[in-house]
């Protein structure tokens, strides 16, 4: 009875999903460019606090990348797994 | 046959709310990891926190709506074995399914609730889900404490 609206409420999903996927790539480049930037920066004026602050967020950023791309996906899937029949 | 049919539909509705809450925990906690990049990427430290504290409980909410209300709503139907007697036996056995039913639509409703409101960057509260747990298992036992009462004062037990 509710296939059709779940069908669609799916393909909807699966766009917002590729909507955040990708505002995830651009703002992890983007912040990746700052933290370079502050990291230049701080290189530049002899700042080691700013340089290892710049590093630190990096790594960071790229942590969040991999926990976006495949740990989310992983648990999606393993709630995916667990939806259950009608208990009645 | 009504009562079956009804039952298929609220199964049918049962398997699409299922879903819903495993799309909605999944695109919330990518909307969370979506803010603590942005978190990250400015400096922010308490952004990041709360954003995978946040994503952290929209996982437990979801995690209690697939696993743990289908288990409380199995447990509560397992003690309304025998809920009447005489030819009120199968009104009550049916009147007890159709309870269980609608109460675990409200659980997994007020499941789907939280979710929605944590995946638009609200807190993820179990509250309500609790509530609506308890609500059918005092309907399920009232169903099957009033009946019995009901038979036996019209003389059918």
């Amino acid at each position: 009875m509710f296939d059709p609206a779940m069908q669609q409420i799916t393909r909807l999903a699966r766009e917002v999903w590729a909507f955040l996927a990708g505002l995830i790539v651009v703002v992890a480049l983007l912040g990746g460019l700052y933290n370079v930037l502050q990291g230049a920066g701080g290189a530049a004026f002899g700042g080691s606090r700013m340089v290892s602050i710049a590093v630190m967020g990096v790594l960071g950023l790229f942590l969040l990348a991999i926990l976006g791309f495949v740990v989310l996906p992983a648990l999606g899937g393993m709630l995916r797994s667990l939806i259950p029949p009608p208990p009645f | 046959m009504p009562v079956g049919d009804l039952i298929a539909a609220l199964g049918d509705a049962w398997r699409a709310l299922a879903l819903a809450v495993a799309i909605l925990a999944g695109l919330g906690m990518l909307y969370r990891v979506l803010s603590a990049a942005a978190a990250v990427g400015v400096g922010g430290g308490a952004g990041l926190a709360a954003a995978l504290t946040g994503a952290a409980g929209i996982f437990a909410v979801a995690l209690f709506g697939l696993a743990g209300v289908p288990e409380i709503a199995r447990a509560v139907r397992a003690g309304m074995a025998a809920p009447a007697c005489g030819p009120f036996a199968d009104m009550a056995a049916a009147a007890a399914v159709l309870v269980g039913a609608l109460g675990s639509l409200r659980m997994i409703t007020a499941v789907l609730e939280g979710l929605a409101a944590a995946a638009a960057g609200g807190s993820a509260s179990l509250g309500k889900a609790i509530l609506a747990a308890a609500e059918t298992v005092v309907g399920m036992a009232l169903t099957a404490a009033v009946l019995p009462l009901i038979g036996r004062f019209l003389g059918g037990c």
